[in-house]
């Protein structure tokens, strides 16, 4: 039973680490057109910081903070905002895919493009990794169950 | 069955004369970008000053009219995005595949660990 229970210097590395990692994808994923990166590497980036919470809390806490359900369906959603996007060339005259200028110089559609292709990719991955977990813990369900609610340093 | 046979061999008939028309009218226009004056010591050295007015085909748009089609700041950015739009877009719908799929194989397992909590609760 000692080894079920998590450390309390790894719970708070977690805990620390887990907004860093989230506010650096997003941070790749808003400068892609500018730096190196963009919403593919950016989106694995924040999906990435859900390993994190397994790490310090067992996937127990996994199931219960993420929704696989409204993930899998804002992938869904986001692939159809970079299609609409995509679209509002046509509109003016250019070409599929085209960049339309929003406010003068200030905002490229393409920009848009980018943060739907991050929010795509941070959905389906954070969606496959909950999978995988879950699977993984398939046999110590109820050993978590029960030290979540026995724990009282949480 | 001979009917059956008769179309599927006019059809490919028609398919294979389609694409020999296509290949002697593509033999005819003239060739697209593939390097052959391109001083590439001379661009790894000074990428600055290199002269790109007389490159040709897609390389010459994307390198010297960016700014104009697109409006981008980054050539990467607007390749990706805008010249390769499409790419991009299938690129996402084979990662909905890919997740799709591996749902189907795992949420089996997970259908179970559910059941034996209820179990386990009662």
């Amino acid at each position: 039973m000692k080894l079920k229970k998590k450390n309390v210097i790894v719970r708070c590395a977690a805990d620390l680490f887990l907004p860093l990692a989230a506010v650096f994808g997003c941070y790749v994923v808003f400068h892609g057109n500018t730096s190196p990166g963009g919403g593919f590497q950016g989106g694995v980036l924040v999906a990435s910081a859900i390993l994190l919470v397994y790490l310090g809390h067992g996937a127990g806490q996994v199931k219960g903070s993420f929704s696989e359900k409204l993930l899998h369906s804002s992938e869904t959603i986001a692939e159809i905002m970079y299609v609409l996007i995509a679209l509002l060339g046509v509109f003016t005259g250019l070409n599929f895919c085209f960049n339309f200028v929003l406010f003068g110089k200030q905002l490229e559609t393409s920009v848009l493009m980018n943060d739907a292709v991050g929010y795509h990719v941070m959905a389906g991955i954070t969606c496959l990794l909950i999978m995988m977990l879950s699977t993984l813990d398939r046999g110590e369900g109820k050993e978590e169950n029960q030290r979540e609610e026995g724990d009282p340093e949480c | 069955m001979s009917v059956k046979k008769i179309v599927l061999a006019l059809s490919l008939a028609v398919i294979a004369a389609c694409g020999c028309f296509a290949a002697w009218d593509m033999s005819e226009s003239p060739s697209t970008y593939n390097g052959e004056g391109t001083d590439v010591v001379a661009l790894y050295e000074n990428p600055a000053e290199y002269d790109n007015t007389n490159a040709d085909g897609a390389a010459a748009i994307i390198v010297n009219e960016n700014l104009d089609k697109t409006a981008a700041e980054n050539v990467v950015f607007s390749v990706v995005f805008n010249f390769r739009g499409y790419d991009t877009l299938g690129e996402s719908f084979i990662l909905i595949a890919a997740i799709a799929g591996s749902l189907v194989i795992l949420r089996k397992p997970k259908q179970e660990t559910k059941e034996s909590d209820k179990e386990a609760a009662a």
